[in-house]
């Protein structure tokens, strides 16, 4: 109906609003206060729209290579100049706007992946990392961090892309869709994925992989401290280079998602009846597990396993909106994002900075309980 | 699905028993299936089943338990593949159809239904649909329109905005079979479709499945097995001739020349179990 689609429209619109709203607030809140007046003129101030085209005539100055493209410059121009501190440009801009952004994107696609794994498995105990995506991710980051020389062996052919020093990062993901994929296989007999197999399947290879994670943690040494803290989930040193690689596939991947909101409702009624209905059950389900696995990887990788934030949300959006996907994983994926937000701004502004992973579990268990005694809940 | 097919093999609890008049209409059967062979848990439920059903008819099949009824309706709507033989659904091979082509021929009311989750009761009819809706597209008005005919002759509409989780077994077995029609396909299947239903409703039901067939023939007569308006209600029986044939219309059994019920050897003892092989 489009009715629902209204509904989903104006939810997420409110809750879009409420995630701008977050940001400017947390980009303000630190050990030096940023009024949020002066955020948003730092912001406006960051902006730069196409200005004009030149046409290069000659040769490039400097003594730099040639180019071989063609002779044509975009010049940007900045619209605001509106008169801010540098310290207040440098802190908001350098220190606290990748990291807040870079919460906000991880929240979002931790919740919606949470949420198509809750519907997929109809298990409310399911997760992001339910098919061993995070302990994948884990044992890939650890790894790294303890014996890069060894990861390196197996990441051969990308070394390429670790020239950036993102060999963590990639590492983790590696790490999430090799596990990913592998619970799949081993799940998947004649072409079918029964649910129940690939949730228990998951739960082994979560606890073998977990075994892994303990050995190398046994042997990491020197490198302990910074093992336990990637394993806490956290947010602290974000790049605007990886805020820009989850700015494109966060989104990406969330809005595939809700491609299969449909699907996934039908999907609750059981399988059986989602094939009569006209699902084809398994094709809808490789995609829903490939995108989430995906999705889960990256936000995985680039804040380590931060818990609670694909569990929780989506079970109190729910209670809130109801079961339907449609309104269900928009209004989730964004929730999500506010409340990682939040959290990571509460982990960073205490007398010690604490791992955000922390701050999730210590604040939502609380808040879903006292949900759990407010509302009348079925299933899920 | 075109409208001028609405005409309605409406079956309950399996579907059967061939013949027709309507067939001629455009050749081929709505439902044909011959040969079928499936195996569950080791043991073979059904064995070399045949039957045809033609455009407008209503036709009951009735069974003891674990005669395979369930599975029959299952080998036909394509949520189960049959070891051996065909399923033909409008003349096609239903091995060669998409899941969704086969759910614009043939609508099942399901024994039950996972329906734990709070959707509202026009939610899961508009379920109904789902093989109409393009993955990046929303219902059109067809769409609405048919799920408000389905959930009138339901007579579900009174409480389309409630939760399902809310409603009584036979509300919500009401509800299916909203699902169901909202489809609007030339077939219709229904298994064990008036389990829960009260007095009341069950020749509702049954005269809903009259209405949605062209001929318009079918009559409902009252039976604690079923709600067939052929109380021959195919199958078991062992002479085709008893009780099987509707005034005026030449009778079939299933399966048809079987003179004792097929389930009576089928079903021995239960030592494996039956959703061993599931995990």
């Amino acid at each position: 109906m489009t009715e629902v689609y209204r509904r989903a429209a104006a939810y997420s619109a409110g809750l879009l609003a409420l995630l701008a709203g977050v940001v400017t607030v947390s980009a303000g809140v630190g050990p030096v206060a940023v009024p949020a007046r002066t955020v948003l003129a730092v912001v406006a101030n960051a902006v730069v729209v196409p200005a004009g085209v030149e046409w290069g005539t000659g040769v490039a100055g400097g003594g730099g290579p040639l180019t071989a493209g063609p002779p044509l410059r975009v010049r940007f121009a900045h619209p605001f100049a509106f008169s801010v501190s540098e310290t207040h440009a440098a802190i908001v801009m350098r220190v606290r706007l990748p990291r807040i952004l870079l919460a906000a994107f991880v929240g979002v696609g931790l919740a919606a992946a949470g949420t198509v794994m809750q519907g997929f498995f109809r298990n409310p105990m399911a997760d992001p990392g339910v098919i061993g995506v995070s302990s994948g991710a884990a044992v890939g980051a650890v790894s790294w961090i303890v014996a890069p020389s060894a990861v390196l062996a197996f990441l051969g052919p990308l070394r390429p892309l670790l020239a950036g020093g993102a060999g963590l990062q990639l590492a983790a993901f590696c790490g999430a869709l090799v596990a990913g994929f592998g619970v799949y296989l081993i799940a998947s007999r004649d072409g079918r994925t029964p649910v129940a197999t690939l949730l228990l399947a998951g739960v082994a290879v979560q606890t073998f992989l977990g075994a892994v994670v303990s050995y190398l943690l046994l042997h990491s040494g020197e490198s302990i401290r910074r093992v336990t803290y990637w394993l806490m989930g956290h947010l602290s040193g974000a790049s605007w280079g990886e805020v820009a690689v989850v700015a494109v596939l966060v989104p990406a991947l969330t809005l595939a998602l809700f491609a299969y909101a449909r699907d996934l409702n039908v999907l609750l009624l059981g399988e059986t009846d989602a094939r009569a209905l006209g699902v084809e059950a398994e094709r809808s389900k490789r995609a829903l597990l490939a995108i989430s696995s995906v999705l889960t990887g990256t936000a995985v990788a680039v804040s380590g396993v931060i818990g609670f934030v694909g569990l929780i949300v989506p079970h109190a959006v729910r209670l809130v909106v109801g079961p339907d996907h449609r309104i269900l994983l928009p209004t989730s994926a964004l929730a999500g994002g506010s409340f990682l937000v939040v959290a990571d701004t509460v982990a960073r502004s205490g007398v010690a900075e604490l791992p955000v992973g922390i701050v999730t579990a210590a604040a939502g268990a609380p808040f879903f309980l006292y949900l759990l005694r407010t509302r009348e809940v079925y299933d899920l | 699905m075109s409208r001028d097919r609405d005409g309605s093999a409406a079956a309950d609890g399996g579907d059967e028993d061939g013949d027709a008049a309507a067939d001629d209409r455009d050749g081929s059967p709505l439902i044909a299936v011959r040969d079928l062979v499936v195996d569950r848990g080791g043991e073979r439920v059904l064995n070399g089943v045949s039957l045809t059903v033609g455009r407008g008819e209503l036709v009951g099949l009735v069974g003891p338990n674990g005669a395979g009824k369930t599975t029959l309706v299952a080998a036909v709507n394509g949520t189960l593949a049959p070891d051996d033989g065909t399923v033909e659904l409008d003349g096609r091979d239903r091995a060669g159809l998409s899941q969704r082509e086969v759910a614009r021929l043939v609508a099942t009311v399901p024994q039950e239904t996972n329906t734990a989750f709070e959707f509202p009761v026009e939610t899961v009819v508009e379920m109904g649909r789902t093989a109409y809706v393009s993955r990046f597209g929303t219902t059109t008005a067809a769409d609405r329109a048919a799920v408000e005919r389905a959930m009138e002759r339901a007579d579900v509409a009174a409480f389309a905005d409630r939760p399902v989780t809310t409603l009584s077994g036979g509300e919500r077995q009401r509800v299916l079979f909203a699902r169901a029609l909202a489809a609007e396909t030339p077939a219709l299947l229904l298994d064990e479709p008036t389990a829960n239903l009260d007095i009341n409703h069950q020749p509702g039901r049954s005269t809903s499945c009259a209405a949605s067939s062209t001929t318009g023939r079918p009559r409902w007569r009252p039976s604690t097995t079923s709600t067939s308006p052929r109380a021959c209600a195919t199958g078991w029986c062992s002479s085709p001739a008893a009780g099987c044939a509707p005034p005026g219309r030449r009778g079939r059994c299933w399966p048809p020349t079987r003179s004792t019920p097929p389930s009576a050897s089928r079903r021995p003892s239960r030592t494996t179990p039956r959703w061993g092989r599931r995990w």
